[in-house]
């Protein structure tokens, strides 16, 4: 029997404890069975042995099929010839007593084909962990989780160093993570490192806002995410393959405050007043009121937000969780780029979940990004056993610090806080992180009418804002309809003083003028009470100057037509009426309205207009 | 027999349309521009009364259509555009006749159409 551990193979790596204690027994397959010198069993000829090793030759290819009789030296050269071809691989992880080549040939020939028969082969992949046995594995779990979430350096070092602990108080201090329970802030954050639940709630405390916001990147647009926003398509090979993430092409991930952003996404317009040119704003963990709210926010340039490591985190979660589905192929660095839209994509699509109920497009190059919803929607698929992914990374690290913690002296109440992710994913699933307590008795009477006030209260404010925004519509239509009549008032007041101008010249035989004032050359035209005219050119007048005076004349004259044309009727129907003829009034009335009078006016009116259009021919006949 | 004379020099001017067009090169001063759109239109009919302006085209309609119309000859290209003018403002003379007499008409009484 092989000591418990590792080993690893080009094709497969999995935890043989897991394998034993999990996968073997739920598929029904008994255990390899091992000896304790397996080379000089093999040279002594067992022949289940034997037969094991030719089967699994066989399966992989080294030894031909149906094969009746296969001798010993052929064996060996098969193996040898394995051996041969699986140079790369590195015998790093294997623990077993004896580093024999048909021990570990079968070790990994067996799980080659327990991967093929089960069919799990995506469920046994897991990534490399750290070496059980070692005395830092806690600082290498913790640089891992660090790596995981872009918090660290990166490097999978062995002990802990100032920087790291330095980093983690820091990381602690902005998450706003306390000593609590007999754990250390630092021990909090790492124990939430490695539970994309506690670590979502912890963000979200803290930021208060399920709501993520992406700037967009305008040197995707073609392929980018907000071209994309509006459709359902799923992402393709091609798209993957040829818009593969950069370092320098990822797109920034902000964060702002969820209430202000649904504001946003209602109005686009403000997002420009609310983020500045190219700022941000973002809240503290309490939610106080408006005005002390503004008092304490801080603000952020978007240079400065790019840089911040919430930004990594929080969708760092959301890859995590879009890996573990199988649907985020790329590494879960917390850079948003056309992997994790792509996959988002994808899982929405196959959820059926419209892209604009969770990801809208903003002014400025912004999006905004449901993220609590979307969270709703992952965490029931983790739970459906038949598309449950076990062995995952963030898994398999918790199973290893639950061995491993078990018998260490100061982490017992780390194993114990890991009891609470159930309740904390539960919590998270009733769409609220508020916990509600219940009382009984006394206090159960008096919290029911704090209840009851407090629908009360909500109701009311629904009402009072149905009716704020019923008032203001109505004020807005008023508005409206005020500004129309004010402005047609005025052109009809432009028209009189029109007609008034003209009869004026006509009248007192005033000459008018066009230029003059303001240019040396100008054009005068005299009208007699009796049509006859005098026009006067200067030397050098612009044709455009003539044009514009004949225009002038032609309104005039268009705007006295029209004005004494009315005030000949109006007058007419006030003789009417200050004769108490009311019956003679409104019949003159219905001929003005019916008759040639109305389609007479209609006509001077729209040629009244024709004299404001922008393309005039520069001398107008009548 | 005075009266008479202007009875009938009246009566042959309404019945009768005059257009003249013309053009020329005053010089108006600084204090032709000063006082006002009044003093300007005043003090420019006076320079032009006074100073010799050339005669571009002239129209002289009856009242029953005859018409006679004069055009200086060897046009340039800008006094072209002053026959032109002209012709929008013999235009501009009938409309305001045919409106008077339309508002006269009307305020008589008298059927418009």
């Amino acid at each position: 029997m092989p000591p418990e551990g590792q080993f690893e193979s080009d094709a497969v790596e999995v935890s043989w404890g897991r394998l034993r204690n999990e996968v073997m027994p739920r598929m029904g397959v008994d255990e390899p069975a091992w000896t304790e010198e397996p080379e000089t069993a093999y040279r002594r000829g067992d022949p289940a042995e034997r037969e094991i090793l030719i089967q699994h030759l066989t399966d992989l290819g080294y030894l031909p099929e149906g094969a009746s009789s296969v001798s010993d030296s052929t064996i060996r050269d098969a193996v040898l010839k394995w051996r041969e071809e699986n140079q790369s691989f590195t015998p790093s992880y294997l623990r077993f007593n004896t580093m024999s080549t048909c021990r570990e040939f079968l070790a990994s020939g067996e799980m080659q084909r327990l991967a093929a028969q089960v069919g799990l082969e995506n469920e046994l992949q897991v990534h490399r962990l750290p070496a059980p046995g070692e005395r830092s594995l806690l600082a290498r779990v913790v640089h891992f989780r660090m790596k995981v979430f872009n918090l660290g350096t990166g490097t999978l070092a062995s002990g802990f160093t100032d920087e790291l602990s330095d980093r983690l108080r820091e990381v602690a201090d902005q998450l706003k993570i306390k000593d609590q329970e007999g754990l250390s802030a630092e021990l909090n954050l790492v124990q939430q490192l490695g539970d994309v639940t506690e670590l979502t709630s912890s963000l979200m405390r803290r930021y208060g806002t399920w709501v993520f916001v992406f700037r967009h990147n305008p040197a995707l647009l073609s392929n980018s995410v907000a071209m994309r926003m509006d459709t359902l398509e799923k992402p393709n090979k091609h798209f993957i393959q040829l818009h593969q993430p950069t370092r320098e092409t990822y797109e920034r991930l902000f964060i702002s405050s969820g209430r202000h952003m649904r504001k946003i996404a209602s109005k686009e317009a403000r997002v420009r007043n609310l983020f500045g040119a190219d700022g941000f704003r973002y809240y503290g963990a309490a939610k106080p009121l408006k005005w002390i709210r503004r008092a304490i926010e801080t603000r952020m340039t978007a240079e400065e937000a790019s840089e911040h490591f919430i930004n990594r985190l929080g969708l760092g979660i959301l890859q995590l969780r879009l890996w573990a589905l199988g649907y985020y192929k790329g590494e879960v660095d917390g850079a948003w780029g056309p992997l994790s839209f792509a996959a988002l994509q994808h899982f929405l699509a196959d959820e059926k979940v419209e892209v604009k109920k969770l990801v809208r497009a903003l002014a400025g190059g912004y999006i905004a990004l449901n993220l609590r919803y979307l969270f709703k929607r992952i965490l029931p698929k983790l739970e459906e056993p038949a598309r449950a992914v076990a062995i995952t990374d963030l898994n398999q690290l918790q199973e290893e610090v639950y061995a491993r913690l078990e018998d260490s002296d100061g982490f017992d109440s780390v194993q114990q806080s890991y009891a609470l992710m159930d309740r904390d994913e539960q919590l998270l699933m009733s769409n609220t992180t508020r916990r509600r307590r219940r009382y009984h008795g006394r206090r159960g009477i008096f919290a029911a009418i704090g209840r009851f006030f407090k629908r009360v209260s909500r109701s009311l404010r629904k009402a009072a804002n149905a009716i704020l925004k019923g008032i203001k519509s109505l004020v807005s239509s008023a508005l409206h309809v005020f500004r129309h009549f004010a402005q047609n008032i005025r052109k009809g007041i432009r028209v009189i003083g029109l007609a008034v101008k003209r009869f004026n010249f006509w009248l007192l035989k005033k000459p008018f003028i066009s230029g003059g004032e303001i240019e040396p050359h100008f054009a005068l035209s005299r009208f007699d009470w009796d049509g006859d005219a005098f026009h006067y050119v200067q030397d050098g007048t612009s044709t455009q100057l003539i044009s514009r005076h004949h225009r002038s004349i032609r309104r005039m004259n268009l705007a006295f037509a029209i004005v004494s044309r009315l005030a000949v009727k109006a007058i007419n129907v006030m003789v009417l009426a200050v004769t108490y003829n009311w019956f003679r009034v409104a019949w003159t009335l219905v001929k003005l309205l019916t008759g040639g009078f109305w389609k007479e006016l209609k006509v001077l009116i729209r040629r009244y207009r024709e004299t404001f259009a922008v393309e005039q021919p520069v001398l107008v006949s009548a | 027999m005075a009266w008479f004379d202007k009875i009938k020099d009246a009566i042959k001017d309404t019945t009768t349309l005059d257009v003249v067009t013309t053009n020329g090169s005053i010089q108006l001063t600084s204090e032709d521009m000063q006082g006002g759109w009044e003093n300007i239109a005043n003090s420019v009919s006076e320079k032009i009364k006074a100073s010799n302006v050339n005669v571009v085209a002239y129209t002289h309609s009856q009242w029953d259509a005859d018409t006679f119309m004069f055009v200086k000859e060897n046009l340039s290209e800008a006094e072209q555009k002053l026959v032109e003018s002209h012709a929008a403002v013999v235009d501009a003379s009938h409309a305001t006749r045919r409106e008077a007499v339309k508002l006269v008409k009307d305020f008589v009484g008298l059927k418009v159409d």
